[in-house]
């Protein structure tokens, strides 16, 4: 299994959604992945296999967190887009 | 659930703006009028974006302003904000903005089921286009109203 971190700023609202469609696409594709979720603030403490956060804020994560990957999502809406990223973390 | 979080006071359509600050203020004036959260919740939202960049514009042309409860949320509750003319953010690719949904959120497993909704609303190409071309808050709450769907606490 795979640790994937959802963060955002606040943490109630992109990320939340962002892990909704998350979950959609782990489970039609059953991809061994657990998501756990934080607001930017707890990050540093996440041990883990990779962040998943949205655009904005993902330049912001490789800077503080250069030992872990971040990918930045465009659309969360996107299914292609979150699929293609989400793999790119498990490869 | 979402019943409890949105009234058609908390809806307004076709509302005229003149750039993102102005669609941020008249989008959560709902949510302040009817005690959900207070002036300061908005302003923590235009600072952080003045300083950090829209990071409430998650997809093609809707925003879903939101700040931590701490600067001041009361309850949980939805407003529902269609734009006369769409407005932008000065986002790199979700541009422009029509559509404004504002959160607030006390969090809890109440505000997980309301975002869950939410999520099922923004995927149901029936509900924006009711969003985007109802005359009136009406058509948007009664279609909420009567919105069927299952699941809804699946992915949470």
């Amino acid at each position: 299994m795979y640790k994937i971190l959802i963060a955002c700023r606040a943490g109630i609202g992109s990320s939340l959604i962002l892990k909704i469609k998350l979950n959609q696409i782990i489970e039609q594709n059953k991809l061994p992945v657990i998501l756990e979720h934080a607001s930017l603030d707890e990050v540093s403490s996440f041990h883990g296999d990779g962040i998943i956060t949205l655009l904005d804020v993902a330049n912001e994560l490789k800077e503080k967190n250069p030992n872990l990957k971040v990918v930045g999502i465009k659309d969360v809406m996107n299914k292609d887009e979150l699929f293609e990223k989400l793999k790119s973390l498990i490869e | 659930m979402l019943n409890d979080a949105i009234n058609e006071k908390l809806i307004q359509i076709n509302l005229n703006v003149s750039n993102w600050k102005d669609a941020i203020r008249k989008s959560m004036d709902p949510l302040i009028t009817e005690n959900y959260v207070d002036q300061n919740y908005v302003e923590e939202i235009i600072n952080t974006t003045a300083a950090n960049g829209p990071y409430y514009v998650i997809t093609k042309g809707i925003a879903i302003p939101h700040a931590s409860s701490k600067y001041g949320a009361y309850k949980n509750g939805i407003s529902i904000t269609s734009l006369q003319h769409s407005v932008c953010f000065n986002h790199p690719v979700n541009d422009p903005v029509k559509l404004i949904i504002g959160l607030s959120s006390i969090n809890g497993e109440e505000h997980l089921r309301n975002i869950t909704k939410l999520v099922t609303l923004l995927e149901d190409s029936n509900f924006l286009n009711i969003v985007y071309t109802a005359k009136n808050a009406k058509e948007v709450y009664d279609y909420i109203l009567n919105y069927k769907e299952g699941g809804e606490e699946k992915y949470v």
